[in-house]
């Protein structure tokens, strides 16, 4: 049978998706479950001196509500960043203390959801208000961990200052990136069930072992004793990776009440009570000889964070790893202001980094008098430029060839304002996009059946990303059998662990223990074979038998269908478990993904640096009355070594690249200043694309072969798409207006006249 | 949990709670509603049909999008007691009894026309209505009238395939 891999194969979930029977976390309706609301804070920092509680306990359909001073038995847990479970390390409702806007105060539960609500509106607090302030100060902020080489937070190589003295031309520059909320379409809920001290908890998740991990901890409880279940995942780009208050808040409810309770957060709370991308500043010197040739790179990133929490996405060890250069400096710091805390939303290193970095290249060339394709070309290097190690694979050039061909970057007349098209000014802008590729530990349970089928089950999750489709696919492809005889069941703790759906991770590293599982399969009925007294591969040794695309071949030719093998077993049928242990992975980054956390190598191990690329290019069309800014067209080539399924992997490219015009031209999560609050916190003013803004979309994946990163030469490409899409966009704009963008999103209402 | 139980019967009792018959999907259903009970959440919670979303319950996203009376609907803004004899359909009710996909549901399959699922639902009925109205002349059009329902993982490009292929369909 021809493999499946690297082919577009319809998702197995498909059906389930199209005719609702997809079942999400708030989709469980647990026999007597009673509805929660929350009720949130009017200020951003102080005390609540009082609640009054009794209007909403009078509501007809409301059943009880909870205070910090009458919720029994609430746990918490430590935040991410101080190495726990949680998605931040201040809990709401322990005690009288706001420190951010929209902080729970309140939980009630009701007969209905709509009673529910109406009792959340109805809860009376007193606050005692102290000053706040919301925005991040560049002026008032530190660096990260203890200064020079502490984890690469300071690095310095070469000599920066000779690099800028004796160059022919240097830019420095300072970008800033607005807070934006991840805003999957579906909203934040948890569902509780206790049964005695067995507890149920139904909540869409990223990482289902974090869940059960942190919760069972808290509780003092067996993780046997807790199930957490998220089949299906309504979108998620880092927002349901950690537990949050609302998942703590809903268990101890349940318990208050004696009845399972469902909490659907809504739309606007979903901006306070979990986590967001904060914003950023970048401040780029980047300097290059008359041919181009970098010869010198600083990248200081300053990140917001709050006060409780210091949020670490070092993007700096991104940028540095992307062009040859001799004197590198960057320098990673934070500035804290009163929110809760950040955390990762989709290329959270990246996205906002590759804003800065790209348009910084992009001015470096306009100074140079070059093609910006030239200068990423001069500069690309095989040899990471700070660690020294060597790129597994990196085909950014033969990205941008791929892209420059596909979108006829060629016809690009250089001169600004020089294209036009009736009243739209045209530019055409390019940009780099990557990816780092983690590792992390991953087990899979594969179970082969003589009767024409196979199993696979593992704690790993489909966000969207098509990961139900890509495990059949690879056991189909491995085992023999039609994608349709791969059932995978996955989203549930109680399967063997695979890492948290976070850092593009789990086709890489979840994949390759669904490969080993099946070659163990291989492996193990390969040796009882060949120990009977007939059939082909009787008396061969099983040492040297392989499995290739469903048959056993053993050395001189012999051969064996594995499901022909597989019947001549008494049991008719075998189950193992598959692992993924890459070489790089110490025992204590295994240890830290089996106990719920993100025991990630990479991307650079003491061997190689390991990162999928790829070029974008785009046409802005810019009005020259309204200026009106739309974008008809933007074309990406992309590398990321095996390509699993075509059709899928398409799809979170091209999602990744709505995501990244979404970032240029339209989100942002505006601010309050007074008031500390975020503003538009609906998804109505909060503005993402629709339909009608995102026209044509080219998506082009080439082929690399990279055998380091796994064994199926597969490095992660969910985040890919929305890295440097911004800058293209940006850079695009200039060579339609001449105005240079250093703040996202790019508005109309910043073009100035001309 | 007693004084819970308790004061849920008495809830129940003294909510203006009435009993609304509606058509959903071919079949006469009786549900027992308040006045502020939304459709999405009579559809949801007391019929069990889980398949429409909830994604923003203001009005804004599209996810809860159903046909009322042949028409596109946001059930998160319609109150269930204005639904009273109305005709629903809902993407349960869409495949025929034998199983066989709607041509809108094959076609958001085969052009992977989402990637989370989420917004499917709400999309597929859209896209039927969208041509139904006749809104679906050109992709310009299919754009502009599909643009109430958002699609966070942006699969935008993949919908309008989708409904431009089910057009054909129905041209041919």
């Amino acid at each position: 049978m021809a493999t499946t891999l690297n082919t577009r194969v319809t998702r197995t979930d498909a059906r389930r998706k199209v005719t609702g029977a997809a079942t999400y976390a708030a989709d469980e309706i647990p026999a007597g479950m009673l509805h929660g609301a929350l009720a949130c804070s009017a200020i951003a920092v102080g005390t609540v001196s009082s609640i009054d509680t009794s209007a909403a306990e009078a509501e007809p359909g409301v059943v009880a509500v909870f205070t910090h001073e009458t919720l029994p038995d609430y746990k918490t847990v430590k935040g991410f960043y101080a190495g726990g479970p949680g998605s931040a390390s201040f809990w709401p409702m322990e005690g009288t203390e706001i420190k951010y806007a929209g902080q729970p105060v309140a939980y009630v539960v009701a007969e209905t959801a709509a009673a529910a609500r109406r009792g959340a509106d109805l809860v009376r607090v007193e606050y005692q208000e102290a000053d706040s302030r919301i925005h991040m100060s560049p002026e008032d902020s530190f660096v990260i961990g203890a200064g020079e080489d502490s984890d690469g937070m300071v690095l310095t190589k070469g000599d920066l200052q000779a690099g800028l003295d004796g160059a022919a031309q240097s830019v420095d520059m300072t970008f800033t990136t607005p807070f934006q909320h991840h805003n999957p379409m579906e909203m934040f809920s948890a569902t509780a069930e206790w049964r005695g001290d067995r507890l149920t908890v139904w909540m869409p998740s990223q990482s289902v072992r974090t869940l059960r991990a942190g919760i069972a901890g808290a509780y003092g409880l067996p993780e046997t004793s807790v199930r957490v279940i998220s089949p299906f995942v309504g979108g998620a780009f880092g927002a349901k990776a950690g537990i949050t208050p609302y998942t703590m808040l809903t268990i101890a409810a349940a318990k208050g009440v004696g009845a399972p309770v469902r909490l659907i957060v809504t739309r606007p709370q979903m901006y306070t009570v979990a986590t967001f991308r904060p914003e950023t500043e970048q401040k780029f010197r980047l300097a290059a000889d008359a041919d181009g040739k970098l010869t010198a790179f600083e990248h200081i990133e300053t990140s917001q964070t709050s006060q409780f929490d210091s949020v670490v996405n070092p993007g700096t060890h991104i940028t540095r790893a992307m062009y040859g250069c001799p004197n590198i400096r960057t320098e990673q710091r934070l500035s804290r202001s009163d929110t809760n805390t950040g955390g990762f939303m989709r290329a959270p290193n990246e996205m906002q980094t590759f804003w800065g970095l790209e348009s910084a290249m992009d001015e470096l060339a306009w100074k140079l008098n070059m093609d910006p394709v030239e200068l990423r070309r001069v500069n690309d290097t095989k040899k990471h430029p700070t660690e020294g190690v060597p790129f597994s694979s990196r085909s950014l050039m033969e990205s941008y060839d791929a892209v420059s061909e596909s979108f006829g970057w060629a016809d690009r007349s250089p001169e600004i304002g020089s294209m036009t098209d009736g009243d739209w000014l045209v530019g055409y802008g390019c940009a780099t996009a990557t990816y780092p590729t983690n590792i992390l530990a991953s087990n899979a349970r594969v179970r082969m059946q003589a009767s024409g089928g196979a199993y696979v089950a593992l704690a790993a999750h489909d966000v969207g990303t098509g990961t139900y489709t890509i495990m059949a696919q690879i056991a189909a492809a491995r085992l023999g059998l039609p994608v349709e005889a791969v059932d995978v069941v996955m989203g549930e703790a109680s399967f063997p662990v695979a890492p948290i759906s976070g850092g593009s991770t789990t086709a890489a590293s979840a994949g390759s223990a669904v490969h080993d599982g099946c070659l163990k399969i291989g492996r193990q009925v390969a040796s009882r074979v060949s120990a009977m007294s007939d059939g082909p591969l009787a008396g061969v040794d099983p040492s040297t038998v392989t499995l290739e695309d469903g048959t056993l071949r053993g050395p001189d030719g012999q051969s064996q269908s594995l499901a022909e093998a597989l019947s001549m077993l008494p049991e008719g049928e075998i189950e193992v478990i598959g692992e993924f242990r890459h070489p790089a992975l110490t025992d204590q980054l295994v240890a830290a993904t089996f106990k719920g956390g993100y025991g990630s190598a990479g991307p650079v191990t003491p061997e190689f640096a390991m990162f999928a690329f790829g070029a974008e290019m785009v046409e802005v069309h810019v009005n020259r009355w309204t200026h009106e800014i739309r974008v008809p067209r933007i074309h990406g080539a992309f590398t990321a070594g095996t390509w699993l399924n075509r059709k899928t992997s398409h799809s979170q490219l091209l999602g990744g690249m709505v995501w990244g015009i979404s970032s240029a031209l339209h989100e942002a999560t505006e601010v309050d200043k007074a008031r500390s609050r975020f503003l538009n916190a609906n998804i109505a003013e909060y503005l993402i694309p629709v339909n009608a803004d995102i026209r044509e979309v080219r998506v082009e994946m080439l082929e690399e072969q990279d055998d380091y990163v796994n064994p199926l030469g597969v490095k992660g490409i969910g985040e890919m798409g929305i890295v440097g899409t911004a800058a293209a966009i940006g850079n695009a704009v200039y060579h339609a207006t001449g105005q240079r963008f250093t703040s996202l999103p790019i508005r109309m209402s910043g073009l100035v006249s001309s | 949990m007693a004084v819970g139980a308790a004061k849920a019967q008495e809830a129940e009792a003294s909510a203006h709670a009435r009993t609304i018959e509606m058509t959903v999907n071919g079949k006469t259903r009786h549900v027992s509603v308040e006045p502020r009970t939304t459709l999405v959440e009579a559809l949801r919670d007391n019929l069990g049909l889980t398949g429409t979303k909830i994604g923003c319950n203001q009005g804004q996203c599209g996810a809860c999008t159903i046909l009322l009376d042949g028409t596109r609907v946001n059930s998160c803004l319609t109150l269930a007691v204005t639904a009273e004899g109305a005709e629903i359909v809902t993407v349960e009710g869409l495949a025929d009894p034998t199983g066989d996909l709607h041509p809108m549901q094959t076609a958001f399959a085969e052009n992977d026309a989402f990637q989370c699922g989420y917004c499917t639902p709400g999309q597929i009925l859209s896209a039927i209505a969208c041509i139904e109205e006749g809104h679906a002349s050109d992709a310009a059009e299919i754009r502009e009238y599909m643009s109430g329902n958002l699609c966070r993982c942006g699969a935008y490009p993949n919908i309008v395939a989708a409904i431009e292929q089910v057009r054909d369909q129905q041209e041919g």
